[in-house]
């Protein structure tokens, strides 16, 4: 038996999911647009100049020393992982063979695949109690840059991989050895795209939390040694200060909020326009 | 020159070294627990440190807890399969329909401006997704929609109520599919995309409208789909700080109802690290790090799977 | 019943007559600048030129798939008594079908690829369904090489294989005209013959319109030939006297008596 099936039917349910489809992508861009003009709006609220002049706790005083300390922390966790996940990207990229090469990329994914509190877990017991660092930088940026080791083994196999086949080879038929190709051709020319993928792991790593929080501690000020000092940082002031009861660590917790989120969309922005010039050259 | 090759080769071996001994750590910590607690762990619901200012005292397999102590995680595991379940129930529906709004019944620019402002929203700290749950969501929900839901729903005993707060299962669960979506619609979207160059217009050419065609191919990128699934639930599994801050925290009591507070793996662990330092048996870090050590064994056995299906891992910011 | 033939044109007749046809991008760049054309019913009607001419979009416009792509369209194309782009792009895409350049079928069973289309457009039992399946199969002379297991992967075979499937795909919603975009241009010789054969065979039935670049194709299996330039047709009529000329042109003398056939 045939039937046809009404175009009428059809074209209705075409235009309906199409309708809501549309109707909910954008409903979708407005909650999380309002999410953001939520965090602005009450920071400009609540915002006294005091807050970003001043070091403070969470429940008074300012925001100084999280911002020192979630740079801090940012950066010396950007080094350490810097460090090595380019020899991760260098390995696979031009010396291991297929063996190694499948478990550095297991290796990668899986860390990537590690919820941020268990590295938090993993940094409180090895770096905090059994090397004995306490809270302090070095425990908080080691845990931190674990995490992105595998961001920034990713962005930078990239980014060597962008790197036209044809000045590789050149270089080779000037004899150069490998290192020298490494040095010179790959980490030169991918250096833009490096430096994007850095970016946009520093602004994640500005944003986390979980991972900080049993080995960076909280300091009022400023650490003063890299062990045994603890750290203050904007996220904790987010997180501290919103459960408070009175207004005042609340506002300090929305100007946090702020300044984060308005960092990240500066990191991000650059590191996109890095990205997006790059990628047009070639 | 094998000399700078061996540098490079010890140095990229570093991280491997570390990815072992994250679990070599983990599980060499949660030992005590796994033999004192034994299947109890996964099956009740008490978490008791014991009366912890009194000595320890020697208990199954001879390891030493508080006098009393008895760990069960029941309430987290439950707490976070809920949260899960319920963020994967909204993310998968509105992927799949902004899915094919987006690539068939948008213009291209506009598509792409949709998902690089999704790109964004990824980037957005856990914590501030929470303070906006704290803030404005549970608020909202408290005020407005618990009592619609009381009302037109009580019958069921789940959503008789009545609501005290508007923290607990709905809060963190919206607030996690929140932060899922934009990891699960850039996989789904990319899949599609790669499908509809090559598909698009038979498919057309046979007389199917736009939506028609963009559920078949779809059909086509199954795998993907599944894949991505799963790769959100990865998300949704370590999701700390906004679970935290939105779940209501629960202890000791299961929820009875949808306005229950609840607490999640990851959110527990967060907040119950602390109480290991008063633990001087050492048997709640112990616990905690079984916990630990079971959502990473849950979290990487999703994301493998994802990987495997959808043929790449996420990583935040690459999206689009 | 599944398809009313009543306005359909018969043979001999002109199926689709286009005129003044122009399409132009959205930046203003000009594709087909004023094309008038008739494809004549139950025969090969035939474009060549080379690429860039505008041959595919000519085609596209006569499924309506040129407007996709975001071009724009002016003119009228009469086909079955009114102006197909004004109507139902739907119904037009239905009662012509379209084959493309490289075989496309869908990561299905050979089974489903050919059911796809069908499964669309009515509700068809599985007898009924069984029996279009077979029906297209054999059309394109798939069915006694394929008959043992329709389950079977559309991607297991060969590409000469995968196109015949993609016309039985296309001619099992039953359309009155068929067009088709260089398929043989990805193809073995072999698979080629095959094709032109089919194609030959298929003309008693449906209306052909065959889009290539190969003169020596053109050759083989036309009845009627526009040559286009630019976005222009420059010459179409009978293909003897098209193509005679032009092999005299080739060769070098000049038949003054070129036939400009108006439609």
């Amino acid at each position: 038996m045939v039937r046809a099936r009404g175009m009428g039917m059809r074209r209705l349910r075409d235009a309906l999911v199409g309708a809501a489809g549309l109707a909910i992508s954008a409903l979708l861009l407005a909650a999380l647009l309002l999410v953001l003009a939520y965090v602005f709006y009450g920071a400009a609220l609540r915002f006294e100049p005091e807050m970003l002049l001043t070091m403070g706790n969470t429940t008074s005083g300012g925001l100084l020393n999280a911002i020192v300390g979630t740079w801090l922390l940012s950066g010396l966790a950007l080094a350490i992982s810097a460090l090595l996940a380019i020899f991760v990207a260098i390995d696979i990229a031009q010396y291991a063979g297929a063996r190694v090469g499948s478990l550095l990329r297991a290796t990668v994914d899986t860390m990537a695949a590690i919820p941020a509190m268990v590295y938090g877990l993993f940094g409180f017991l090895v770096f905090v109690i059994y090397l004995g660092m306490g809270y302090s930088l070095l425990a908080g940026s080691l845990t931190l840059s674990l995490m992105m080791i595998p961001y920034l083994a990713r962005s930078t196999e990239t980014a060597m991989g962008n790197v036209p086949k044809e000045l590789v080879a050149a270089a080779y038929a000037l004899g150069a050895s490998r290192w020298q190709v490494i040095s010179r051709v790959l980490l030169r020319f991918g250096r833009p795209l490096i430096i994007s993928g850095a970016l946009l792991t520093v602004s994640i790593g500005a944003g986390e939390t979980a991972q900080l929080l049993y080995t960076a501690g909280w300091n009022p000020g400023l650490p003063t040694w890299f062990t045994h000092s603890q750290v203050g940082y904007l996220t904790y002031v987010v997180w501290a200060g919103i459960n408070q009861p009175t207004p005042y660590p609340q506002g300090l917790a929305f100007v946090a909020s702020a300044l984060l989120v308005g960092m990240i969309l500066v990191l991000l922005l650059i590191s996109k326009w890095l990205e997006g010039r790059e990628v047009r050259r070639a | 020159m094998r000399s700078d090759g061996l540098l490079i080769r010890i140095a990229s071996m570093i991280p491997v070294f570390f990815l072992v001994s994250i679990f070599i750590f983990l599980l060499y910590e949660s030992i005590p627990s796994i033999f004192y607690n034994g299947w109890n762990f996964f099956t009740s619901y008490r978490w008791n440190p014991g009366i912890t200012y009194q000595e320890p005292v020697p208990g199954p397999f001879g390891f030493r807890a508080s006098p009393g102590a008895s760990f069960g995680a029941l309430l987290f595991l439950f707490g976070t399969a809920a949260t899960s379940a319920l963020a994967l129930a909204i993310v998968v529906p509105v992927t799949l329909i902004t899915t094919i709004a987006l690539a068939m019944h948008t213009p291209r620019p506009m598509s792409r401006a949709v998902g690089a402002s999704m790109q964004l929203f990824a980037a957005i700290p856990s914590v501030v997704y929470g303070l906006w749950g704290i803030v404005f969501l549970e608020p909202l929900l408290l005020k407005y929609v618990f009592p619609w839901t009381e009302a037109t729903l009580g019958f069921i005993p789940w959503f008789r109520g009545p609501a005290t707060s508007g923290s607990g299962l709905v809060a963190s669960s919206l607030v996690l599919a929140l932060m899922v979506l934009p990891i699960t619609s850039a996989i789904v979207l990319d899949s599609f995309r790669s499908l509809q160059s090559r598909f698009q217009a038979p498919i057309l050419s046979l007389g199917a409208t736009r939506t028609e065609a963009g559920i078949a191919i779809l059909g086509f990128a199954r795998r993907q789909v599944v894949g991505a699934v799963f790769l959100g639930l990865g998300r949704a599994l370590g999701e700390t700080m906004a679970v935290l801050m939105t779940c209501g925290g629960a202890i000791n009591v299961m929820p009875v109802d949808i306005y229950s507070p609840i607490n999640t793996m990851a959110a527990a662990l967060a907040a119950l690290l602390d109480s290991a330092f008063i633990d001087a048996s050492g048997m709640t870090l112990s616990a905690l790090a079984e916990l630990g050590l079971f959502l990473m064994i849950i979290s990487l056995a999703s994301s493998a799977a994802g990987r495997a299906l959808a043929g790449r891992i996420v990583l935040r910011g690459e999206a689009w | 019943m599944m398809s009313t033939r009543a306005s359909e044109a018969r043979e001999g007749e002109v199926a689709i007559s286009m005129r003044g046809i122009r399409v132009s991008a959205p930046g203003g760049a000009e594709i087909l600048r004023g094309i008038d054309l008739d494809v004549y019913a139950g025969a090969i009607n035939t474009i060549v030129g080379p690429s860039g001419s505008g041959k595919t979009t000519l085609l596209k416009v006569m499924n309506r798939l040129v407007e996709l792509d975001g071009l724009r369209v002016e003119g009228r194309v009469e086909f079955q008594g009114r102006d197909l782009l004004k109507a139902d792009p739907y119904w037009v895409r239905r009662q012509i079908g379209m084959v493309f350049q490289s075989p496309n079928p869908f990561p299905m069973s050979i089974y489903d690829n050919v059911a796809f289309g069908v499964r669309l457009h009515w509700k068809v039992s599985r007898g009924e369904l069984d029996r279009i399946v077979e029906w297209a199969l054999m059309e394109v002379g798939l069915y006694e090489e394929v008959k043992g297991n329709l389950r079977r992967s559309a991607l297991t075979l060969s590409g000469g294989q995968q196109q015949r499937l993609c016309i039985a795909r296309a001619l099992a919603v039953r359309p009155s005209v068929l067009l088709l975009d260089e398929p043989t241009s990805s193809l073995d010789p072999y698979s080629r013959d095959v094709i032109e054969k089919l194609m030959l065979r298929l003309k008693s039935e449906l209306t052909l319109v065959l889009v290539t670049h190969d003169l020596e194709q053109a050759l083989r299996v036309s009845d009627y030939v526009a040559f286009m330039k630019f976005g222009s047709i420059v010459r179409w009529g009978a293909a003897e006297e098209v193509l005679s000329g032009w092999r005299d042109a080739g060769s070098g003398s000049h038949d003054p008596r070129q036939a400009h056939n108006g439609g």
